[in-house]
């Protein structure tokens, strides 16, 4: 499931290497209510294309692949970014774990030994830093990269976030979620390329609104019930 | 001059009533909505017309200056409307997202039944009839 804003510049690229290293595997892109043309060039690149009539939210976006998953009853659901940061070759490693039942969700981490990626923005590692020690410390798990969006899901988990997704920036507290509600998180190390094209979600105007928005949902998932 | 003010307030106190009365009478207000207003209006009409109440109830509460006991009347009424007005918002967005996410997913569902049947599904029963008939739509 690949979860797209007007990518066109990058999606076809991420739909075939995927057909690549996946032949067998049911390719969706959600496109979250674009612009741009990206629903007609993933469905040239052949991908299955769901098209919300409005944009929504990542987490609206992920969350109707989750949800179709369900109805369809899938086994697995490896979601990737549209933008061409995340290499599809990673997939089968990933993958593995949660089908050899050793993780229920498998997460790509670009932070997984330590260290800093020098492309990385000053403002971009204060958040991903405030997150990860605010995700750890409500999780009880380190959390080396709560921004991933590479995540691969089995039925339970997938299923789970399906009904407990936030609408918009959904990575970081559904990382406390899933621990809470007692799902095998596991992280593996991954490398990310910067975003290969388009422009990313997160303007500076919607940074602060986004790290005030996300510490909130963190303290809200650690205090919710989840059955 | 004590008593124009009051009538002044029982009349806007009126006013108010009649207005939220005439919008629900029209289906502008729903009636569940309109129960908390109604609540409001009340609680001024009350008020205004038993007003010699106001200074007993601020004796009551040692409340120095008792007008601002109606103040604190009409923020307390406001502010549960306001909540439950975010209630409702927050209710109706979800709703609204997880109608989004119906329509990608049935339009995708829509898709395959058309390629797989190899026409255009028809969108109302005179288009569906031309196709019965072997009429090509518009």
């Amino acid at each position: 499931m690949i979860p797209a804003f007007n990518e066109e510049a990058t999606i076809a690229k991420v739909v075939k290497d995927v057909k690549e290293i996946l032949p067998e595997t049911f390719i969706a892109v959600i496109d979250d209510g674009s612009s741009d043309h990206t629903g007609e060039v993933a469905d040239q690149a052949g991908a299955h294309v769901f098209t919300l009539p409005y944009n929504i939210g990542i987490g609206g976006a992920v969350q109707t692949g989750l949800r179709f998953a369900k109805r369809e009853d899938f086994d697995f659901v490896v979601r990737i970014d549209g933008d061409g940061q995340h290499f599809p070759s990673d997939i089968p490693r990933l993958l593995q774990p949660v089908m050899s039942g050793e993780a229920d969700v498998a997460i790509g981490s670009r932070f997984f030994y330590g260290g800093w990626k020098a492309d990385i923005s000053i403002q971009r590692k204060m958040g991903i830093y405030l997150f990860a020690t605010l995700a750890s410390a409500l999780s009880g798990k380190k959390i080396t990269d709560p921004t991933s969006g590479f995540i691969i899901m089995n039925k339970r988990s997938a299923e789970f976030l399906a009904n407990n997704l936030e609408q918009d920036y959904p990575e970081v507290d559904s990382r406390v979620s899933l621990v809470r509600a007692g799902f095998r998180v596991l992280e593996f190390p991954v490398e990310m390329r910067v975003r290969q094209g388009g422009v990313s979600s997160i303007n500076t105007i919607r940074a602060i609104y986004y790290v005030i928005k996300v510490t909130l949902s963190i303290l809200i998932a650690k205090t919710r019930n989840y059955i | 001059m004590e008593a124009r003010y009051q009538i002044l307030l029982i009349f806007y106190s009126l006013g108010l009533l009649v207005l939220i009365w005439q919008f629900t009478r029209r289906g502008l207000f729903r009636p569940a909505y309109a129960l908390l207003w109604l609540l409001t209006g009340l609680f001024f009409l009350f008020f205004s017309i038993f007003r010699q109440l106001v200074p007993i109830l601020a004796e009551y509460f040692q409340v120095s200056y008792p007008p601002s006991l109606i103040f604190a009347g009409a923020i307390g009424f406001l502010t549960i409307i306001l909540i439950h007005h975010t209630v409702l918002l927050s209710m109706y967005s979800n709703k609204n997202k997880d109608l989004a996410q119906d329509i990608a997913i049935l339009e995708w569902r829509l898709e395959q039944l058309e390629k797989y049947t190899d026409q255009p599904v028809a969108i109302d029963a005179e288009t569906s009839t031309e196709i019965e008939n072997g009429v090509e739509p518009e």
